[in-house]
Order: C-alpha cells, then sequence, then structure tokens
C-alpha cells in the first residue's frame, strides 16, 4: 500500500462515518453569525465618514471639501469681529457695564460677555473617565442669580424684562441644566453608557470609579448588551473580572439572545472560565 | 459563475460586509472538514462540538479582518488548530505538547452500514471503524495533525508549515512518517 493508497483508504473509511456536529452547534453558529452581519448593517447606517479610504480623497471631494473650508475660513473671518469685539461706544450705551461681578453676573444681558464667540456643549459627552457635567462658570453664575432671585421672594419676577440679545437668551434657556443635580446624585443613563463604554474600551480605573457610583451595571444599550456583554466582546478580560466581581449578571443575554457565554467563544479562553466561575450558562 | 461556485474568499468578503447567507453557505462547505479534523484531534465528541462553535464564533467574529491573501481554508484550520492547542494546554498543562500521546481508542468513529446490509456487513464496517480510530490514535498529535491538516483542510506542506509553526523540512517528514505508520498500522487491521 503506497501514500495515496493510504489517503484513499482513509477517505473510502472517512466518507462512511456518520458522526457529525450537533444540530444546535450549528443553529448557535448560525445564530451568531446573522447577529453580527446584522450588527455590520447597523453600523454601516451610521458609520462616520472614513477620511483614510481612497474614495473620500478623490481630487473632485479634495477640492469642494477645500473650498468649502475656505469659504468657511472667510466667513468666519468676517463675522468673528461682530461678537469678539469690545464693547464699543454704540453698544455700551444699550447695555452699560455692570459696575461689579456680581451685577454683571446678575444681568441677563451680561450673563455671557466674555462666551459668546465659545461653543458650549448642551450635554457633556460622558467619554471615560469624566462622567461629571462640565459647569460652565457663566451659566454657573446664572444659576446662582436665578436662586438668589428666588431666596428673595421673586422681587424681580414682576418687573418687565430686560431685552436680550439671541446669545443671552439661549443662555437663559440652558441655564436650567446646568443647575440640574449632579451625576453623583442619581446616576443618569448617560452614566451607564459611559460603564458601557469603559467596559468595553477595558478602562478599568473609570469603571471602578463608576461602579462606586452605584450604578445599574446591568444597563443595556438599544441592542440590549450589557457592560459585561461588551467587555467580553471586545475580550476585555480584566474589564470582565472587575464587572464579575462587582455583580453584574454572567447570563444577561442581549437582545438577540446571546450570552455572555456565548459571546467568549471567540475571546479568550479565561473570559470563558470567569463566565462560567460566576455561574454562566 | 453560479452561487454555488463562488470562491470562499469571495464569501467571507460578502459575509464581511453584513452577508448572512453568505455565512451559512460556507459554513455548509467546510462544516464537515473541520468537524472531522476537530474531532479526530481531540478524540471526544463533547469537546469537539464545544471547539467547533469556538472556531465558527471566531470565524464570524474576525471576518472583517480576514485578508483575501490567505487562502480561506489556511486561516480556517489555523483557527481551529489554534484552538486545540488552547484546549490541550488547559486540560493538560503540565504535558507538553509535543509528547502529548493521543487516548487509545477514544476517536470514536461511526461508520455507516449499506442500509440494505445485514449483522454481518454492521459488524464490518464497526470494525473497519475501529481500525480506522486505533490507527489515528496511535500517531504521535504532531503527526495526526498535519496528516489531518493535509487530508481534510486540504492544505500544502507550505501551509501546514505556516499553521503549525515549523519549516517546510519537519512539517513534510511528519507527513511522511504520519502515512507510513498509517500504512501499518491499517495492514494490520485490515
Amino acid at each position: 500500500m503506497n501514500e495515496q493508497e493510504v489517503d484513499e483508504r482513509y477517505r473510502r473509511l472517512s466518507d462512511r462515518d456518520s458522526s457529525r456536529p450537533s444540530e444546535a452547534i450549528r443553529q448557535a453558529v448560525l445564530r451568531h453569525a446573522a447577529e453580527l452581519a446584522a450588527q455590520v448593517h447597523t453600523q454601516e447606517s451610521s458609520a462616520p465618514i472614513e477620511f483614510r479610504k481612497a474614495a473620500a480623497n478623490e481630487p473632485r471631494w479634495r477640492v469642494a471639501t477645500y473650498g468649502g473650508l475656505a469659504a468657511a475660513a472667510l466667513a468666519g473671518l468676517l463675522i468673528a469681529p461682530h461678537f469678539l469685539a469690545p464693547s464699543t461706544a454704540p453698544r455700551a450705551s444699550l447695555t452699560p457695564p455692570p459696575a461689579n461681578t456680581a451685577e454683571r453676573a446678575a444681568t441677563p444681558a451680561a450673563k455671557m460677555p466674555l462666551e459668546a464667540g465659545k461653543f458650549v456643549p448642551a450635554e457633556p459627552r460622558a467619554f471615560a473617565g469624566n462622567v461629571r457635567p462640565r459647569q460652565n462658570p457663566a451659566l454657573g453664575a446664572v444659576a446662582a442669580a436665578d436662586a438668589s432671585r428666588a431666596a428673595q421672594g421673586g422681587a424681580r419676577e414682576n418687573a418687565a424684562p430686560a431685552p436680550q440679545s439671541s446669545v443671552a437668551q439661549l443662555q437663559t434657556m440652558r441655564a436650567p441644566s446646568a443647575a440640574s443635580p449632579p451625576r453623583d446624585a442619581a446616576p443618569s443613563p448617560d452614566a451607564a453608557g459611559a460603564l458601557r463604554e469603559a467596559a468595553q474600551s477595558g478602562n478599568v480605573p473609570t469603571l471602578q470609579a463608576l461602579l462606586a457610583d452605584h450604578i445599574d451595571i446591568d444597563a443595556r444599550d438599544p441592542w440590549g448588551r450589557t457592560a459585561l456583554m461588551l467587555a467580553v466582546r471586545a475580550d476585555q478580560k480584566e474589564a470582565v473580572d472587575v464587572l464579575l466581581a462587582a455583580g453584574a449578571d454572567p447570563n444577561a443575554a442581549d437582545a438577540r439572545g446571546t450570552t455572555p457565554l456565548e459571546a467568549a467563544a471567540g475571546a479568550q479562553p479565561e473570559i470563558a472560565a470567569a463566565l462560567r466561575r460566576a455561574g454562566a450558562r | 459563475m453560479s452561487e454555488a461556485d463562488e470562491p470562499d474568499e469571495v464569501l467571507m468578503g460578502r459575509y464581511a460586509r453584513g452577508d448572512a447567507a453568505a455565512f451559512e453557505r460556507l459554513y455548509r462547505r467546510h462544516e464537515m472538514r473541520t468537524w472531522r479534523y476537530i474531532e479526530r484531534n481531540v478524540g471526544n465528541r463533547a469537546t469537539a462540538d464545544e471547539l467547533m462553535q469556538e472556531v465558527w464564533f471566531a470565524v464570524a467574529r474576525q471576518a472583517p479582518r480576514y485578508q483575501t491573501s490567505a487562502r480561506f481554508t489556511t486561516w480556517l484550520f489555523t483557527i481551529a488548530h489554534n484552538r486545540i492547542i488552547d484546549w490541550v494546554r488547559k486540560s493538560r498543562p503540565q504535558i507538553s505538547l509535543e509528547c502529548l500521546p493521543h487516548e487509545a481508542g477514544s476517536v470514536v468513529i461511526q461508520l455507516t452500514a449499506d442500509p440494505s446490509s445485514g449483522p454481518l456487513a454492521e459488524a464490518v464496517a464497526h470494525q473497519q471503524a475501529s481500525a480506522l480510530a486505533q490507527a489515528l490514535a496511535e500517531l504521535p498529535i504532531e503527526q495526526r495533525v498535519a496528516f489531518l491538516m493535509q487530508i481534510e483542510g486540504d492544505l500544502s506542506v507550505e501551509e501546514i508549515a505556516t499553521v503549525t509553526g515549523v519549516s517546510f523540512e519537519t512539517s513534510k517528514s511528519r507527513l511522511r512518517y504520519a502515512r507510513m505508520k498509517l500504512r501499518e498500522l491499517l495492514q494490520e487491521h485490515a
């Protein structure tokens, strides 16, 4: 029997082998694959422009991009002096600057004398390591002034409102959100999002800081994924350990029914072992 | 080119762009060869099921990172091989991979007898099953891995050398020794 005959004999016997993977395995694999494919579609629909891709660097787009940027810069140069220039004589005559800082804070027209040209985010993005809303000093002063007015029995409430610039009106509208209770008092859904972000990126110090804030550890994203699930999928062993130690549900399946243990199949074996130790099925 | 003829690499590309049907076709195309490679290496059906799932989950997850410069089967068997090594190390950390003896007779190959045949044919089929299982079990693991990779995965000597991290010559001699040993063993049981 030569080498080819060995192979043929093996194949002959092998072809008659009736053993095969169980149907449950096949179903689990195909379900998992379909789930990941669905995520690709979701990501594609909200994917940011990838500037490194060749298509985004075609000459015709470059012309449009640079032209647009140049026009925006020119417009900015023309408009900016109107916002950034110090109070001129005619404007000063309309709204004379207050004598001291406290008055400036309490005067609606002077709520943002130096902030007019700056962008103030309506809702601070909760990146890992910073979940507290950034307090804008000017807005804080407005809130303090509002509180002060309330304490004085609303003496000024009946007074006719002073004319406000559009910027000042905008700041007045934002003031209540800046004066709302800090996140430490009642963790918001954004804190849960930050927890998931930290878990996914393996940012353990932030994860631990957020967990100390009594955030719902099993809060889910729109796809039903908990922080633990995201940490498992991202192969973040240390984050998985921290979350399990903090009491994350090891069996919290996502919206498609995939459990963390199933998701761990493509990750480090230690992650699956940690999940099993924590009672994952 | 009909859909059935689409190369593996094209199907992987389609799956990476979100086509789940392409993955299913790929899975069905390679299901049995992956299964036999795993089961005949680990010699345990339950473990083979577990590893089979892990391998294909990994294929699905890593699809976006798959480079078409590598043949799909080479990539697939690399994943399967790594999972088997992980399993061996996890289950028997005190034994090195090089000297791991296969559990003799633990590979259970279930040969299907001709439906029209009687008890005698069934007995013969069973005997042949035992012969193949026994022969594979008696191969040193590195030879068995190389042989199964080539016969089930259709990998070249060079590809086997790359996947297993040895030189071309080592890989070639493992295949030669594996076939020599199988020839002896299968003749004994013939």
